[in-house]
């Protein structure tokens, strides 16, 4: 599409192209209704459910269809790409559930529909993020007494584990999972404001450079918190992936690399001495490098979890037909497994496929945009999605030590989805305004 | 900042690549390895879900069936307990015995082609068993049950020529409907060992009923036993109600002998040992006596089509240096040898087929899973001879007599049928313990195919043969309706 696109004001936008995206948007749509109803049905008739058990789909065609409608008059201009990729996932995840833990089936279906409607009350904000962006301290500053809360009152439903969740008459949160958007919403503004200074200051040495000393103090700062976190609350996932996260937007901000192998080489030293002083990270550890000679201990969930990969093969058992449950915890650590042994290494590229597109189209996003607090955004946001993606997958790989977080939009998991579909939102808001592309 | 966001990009798409790569390598190329773990539970639940096949008794009578339960699983179900001796156990936790493991490939359907495996796996289809059809009769092996009560020991029956096992009872007995609950008991007592099939691995001492044997190895050392015979079996013996002492017993007739002169045919009806011991040490050379124990197949595994058996201790070869209690040992029965009570059907059975030995088989067709027609099963066809054909005739008359003469054997006399038979009795163990052998047959020649049924009961701890005959009577009358 052509540059002069962009400069016409919202209300004149060029109607066809709103119509192709809203038309894609549609059918992309559909197609994961029919998905995700083919795959219930085939669960109904598999394990001899009720068919009352069809409520969770039409729950979910209706939230598609609420979505879809109110996305067209409120951001005529967003990815078409988005929002079905994201319910398609979600239906996917909806339709696991109801496999693995039908108890959990009803909770998971409310936790959509309040994310959708978040999302969609998103929408009704001011577009262009201001609000985000400008009381960043704020947004922040609640973030962590948030997780200041947690630290002290955090609980866990299952009784036992970490105590990563702040509980209100039977409904748990995890406050984590809103410091992520905080977070990255946050990082985005800071770096924004300084990432002129930051790239102009950088000291040179050789071919290597790295920003003038008065800009590492945040990342000093941002590496004590997330060891605060491991700490704490001996949550080496959530660690990982906010560092992580803060590292590549830092790098994004300054350009330079020195920082970002850096602030890898001092995560590796965390996870080290996490390794030797506390047993939960050191056995994680341990039972990555080494899972076989515990198979049947400490190593029982990753092995099972690779056993039900392989017995998924290149095509699956078929919804209803596997036995994942025998990997513990499988309906949220362990889901993406799960696909694997259900759906086979088809249904696992599938997945790893729409998170990956939704990805590219964040980061796509990021580059269309023109202000550094909407690109450092849209790509924070996308690449917090891909690497919570990553860890957990590649986890369940056994490429690296396990972390107990969720696959983003498919594992069980309110707080989880409830994120998600804010990020989306605010993606969705973002792409709303480049208008660019097709 | 595009160049760097650009970069990111190509980051996570590249670790993305990875985890494909990883997806590809778990999945598919170490695929097998995985899933052929021992802890793979999978494995476990498939197992539990095969629906093995039917075994029937030869009237087509279910034996064992599988019963698909709610949650497909499935159980084993014995309707009739008293046929495990034939049937055996199939247990998840502890395995397979009897025709459940001799056909157990069959039973569970393994085998298919590479294409029905993938067309199950890929449909979900639990394998599917074939069935199996046995040679047992349920109504004799109920009367075999009947007639044993609670007494320990063994039964067998098979139909000769063509070798069908009948009927086998083994006991004390389990209930394989209840195996896994009852195997600590089962396997916690030596003593009584239910689990010990007896009809085809319980080893026991032959002593007076190695007679038979004995008499067969005396009558074939006359090269001319047409003419002979008479005079060898009817002639009297002076001493023949003499004591053998072997090993610290003393070796003597059976009860009820009469106080006069015996015959050899007569000391063989009345299971006196004497005659036996003299006439081995004048016409049978150790070597001789070992070479008939070897060709009538007491010191190998006894053969029965499929069905697994156990091989007797390896004892020593009997030579011409053999000491001469041992040798005495041996010719009574009362030595290192031990014999099933299928090694002697062999016996009895080569006895009533004028010298050929009979292909003892339990099963004699399968079904497969996707077949409507049975197929018979592969049974060797050569019967060889393991008796001269003069000799197994004299010995038959001989059995024919012991069942006119001696009070024992006639008490598995039934209505006016033909009954051949001898007993006899063994002691084995450190305490002597006594077991009462009875071996025997009708004869059910109707024109010219000739016809019998074959039996060999074994009763533990039981000092009179008259109750052995009286349950081979029971049995062989009702394979005889």
């Amino acid at each position: 599409m052509s540059s002069t696109i962009t400069a016409i004001a919202l209300p004149e936008y060029d109607d066809e192209l709103v119509q192709a995206r809203a038309r894609i948007e549609r059918t992309l749509l559909a197609i994961a209704a029919a998905f995700i109803l083919i795959n219930q049905v085939a669960l109904i008739i598999a394990r001899s459910r009720s068919w009352t058990t069809l409520w969770p789909v039409a729950v979910w065609a209706i939230c598609a269809a609420v979505g879809h409608t109110l996305l067209r008059q409120r951001l005529p201009g967003r990815d078409p790409l988005l929002f079905p990729l994201a319910m398609f996932l979600t239906g996917w995840g909806l339709n696991l559930i109801s496999r693995l833990v039908p108890g959990y089936m009803g909770r998971q279906t409310l936790w959509l529909v309040i994310g959708l409607a978040v999302m969609l009350a998103l929408t009704f904000a001011p577009g262009d993020l201001r609000w985000l962006r400008r009381y960043r301290y704020t947004w922040l500053i609640g973030g962590l007494a948030l997780l200041g809360i947690t630290i002290l009152l955090g609980q866990n439903p299952s009784g036992e584990g970490p105590r990563l969740w702040l509980g209100f008459r039977g409904l748990y949160y995890q406050p984590s999972e809103l410091l992520k958007i905080l977070l990255v919403a946050f990082l985005a503004s800071y770096f924004a404001e300084h990432a002129p200074y930051m790239r102009a200051e950088s000291r040179r040495a050789l071919r290597w450079s790295a920003p003038a000393p008065a800009f590492l103090g945040p990342v000093l700062l941002m590496w004590g918190v997330c060891v605060v976190v491991l700490v704490w609350q001996r949550d080496l996932g959530t660690a990982t992936l906010f560092f992580l996260v803060f590292l590549i937007m830092l790098y994004l901000a300054s350009g330079q690399m020195t920082l970002l192998l850096g602030g890898i080489g001092l995560l590796a030293l965390a996870s080290l001495a996490a390794a030797q002083l506390f047993d939960v990270v050191g056995l994680r550890v341990r039972v990555w490098l080494d899972p076989w000679p515990t198979a049947d201990s400490d190593a029982y969930q990753i092995v099972q979890s690779l056993i039900a990969v392989a017995s998924g093969g290149l095509f699956g058992q078929g919804i209803g037909q596997g036995q994942p449950q025998i990997v513990p915890v499988v309906h949220s650590d362990f889901a993406f497994a799960a696909i694997g042994e259900e759906w086979g290494m088809l249904g696992m590229v599938a997945v790893t496929a729409c998170l990956a597109l939704i990805v590219v189209r964040g980061m796509r996003i990021a580059v269309e945009m023109r202000a550094p607090f909407e690109r450092l955004l849209a790509a924070g946001l996308s690449v917090m999605l891909a690497v919570q993606a990553l860890l957990i997958m590649a986890g369940v790989l056994k490429l690296i030590p396990l972390t107990g977080i969720t696959l983003p939009f498919v594992s069980y998991g309110g707080s989880s989805l409830l994120t998600m579909f804010v990020m989306t939102g605010l993606l969705l808001i973002l792409s709303n305004r480049e208008r660019e592309t097709l | 900042m595009t160049a760097e966001l650009n970069r990111v990009t190509r980051w996570m798409l590249f670790a993305f690549a990875t985890i494909l790569v990883s997806i590809a390598y778990w999945a598919v190329i170490e695929a097998d390895n995985l899933t052929a773990r021992e802890d793979n539970a999978r494995n476990v639940i498939a197992e539990q879900r095969i629906r093995r096949g039917t075994i029937y008794d030869r009237d087509g009578e279910p034996l064992a069936y599988t019963r698909v339960l709610p949650s497909g699983l499935t159980e084993r179900v014995y309707p009739y307990p008293e046929s495990a001796a034939a049937t055996g156990y199939y247990s998840f936790n502890y395995g397979t015995a009897g025709i459940e493991d001799a056909f157990n490939a069959v039973l569970r359907g393994d085998g298919g082609s590479a294409w029905e495996q993938f067309v199950n796996d890929a449909l979900h289809r639990p394998q599917e068993g074939g069935d199996v059809r046995s040679t047992i009769d349920l109504d004799v092996q109920q009367a075999i049950a009947a007639a044993m009560g609670d007494q320990a020991g063994a039964v067998v029956l098979a139909h000769v020529p063509s070798g069908r096992v009948i009927g086998m009872v083994s006991q004390p007995a389990y209930d394989p409907n209840t195996l896994d609950e009852d195997w600590a008991r089962l396997t916690v007592d030596e003593a009584t060992s239910p689990l010990l099939n007896r009809v085809t691995s319980g080893l026991y001492q032959p002593g007076g009923a190695l007679q038979t044997v004995t008499l067969s190895a005396i009558l074939a050392s006359y090269s001319n036993l047409t003419e002979e015979a008479g005079f060898v079996l009817n002639s009297d013996l002076p001493d023949a109600q003499a004591p053998v002492r072997v090993n610290g017993l003393e070796l003597s007739c059976l009860p009820e002998t009469p106080d006069e002169p015996l015959t050899l045919a007569e000391a063989y009806a009345y299971g006196c040992p004497a005659p036996f011991v003299q006439l081995l040490q004048e016409r049978v050379s150790p070597d001789s006596l070992w070479q008939r124990l070897e060709i009538l197949g007491l010191v190998a595994a006894p053969q029965i089509n499929g069905f697994r058996t156990v091989m007797p201790p390896v004892i020593e070869r009997l030579t011409a240096s053999t000491p001469p209690d041992e040798w005495l040992e041996a010719a009574t029965g009362q030595g290192a040898l031990t014999v099933t009570p299928l090694h002697m059907l062999q016996v009895v059975a080569a006895i009533a087929n004028q010298g050929n030995g009979i292909p003892l088989h339990v099963v004699d067709a399968i079904r497969p899973a996707d077949a409507e027609e049975w197929q018979p099963v592969d049974i060797p066809l050569r019967r060889p001879a393991i008796l001269r054909a003069d000799v197994a005739e004299v010995v038959r008359l001989t059995m024919l007599q012991a069942a006119a003469q001696s009070p024992h054997v006639r008490a598995a006399q039934r209505g006016d049928r033909v009954l051949y038979g001898h007993t006899g009795i063994s002691y084995g163990g450190p305490e002597a313990r006594p077991y009462s052998w009875f071996l025997g047959f009708v004869d059910q020649t109707r024109g010219d195919e000739m016809s019998a049924i074959a039996a060999v009961v074994v009763l533990e701890g039981v000092a009179d043969p008259g109750l052995a005959a009286q349950i081979a009577g029971d049995a062989l009358a009702a394979a005889a309706e």
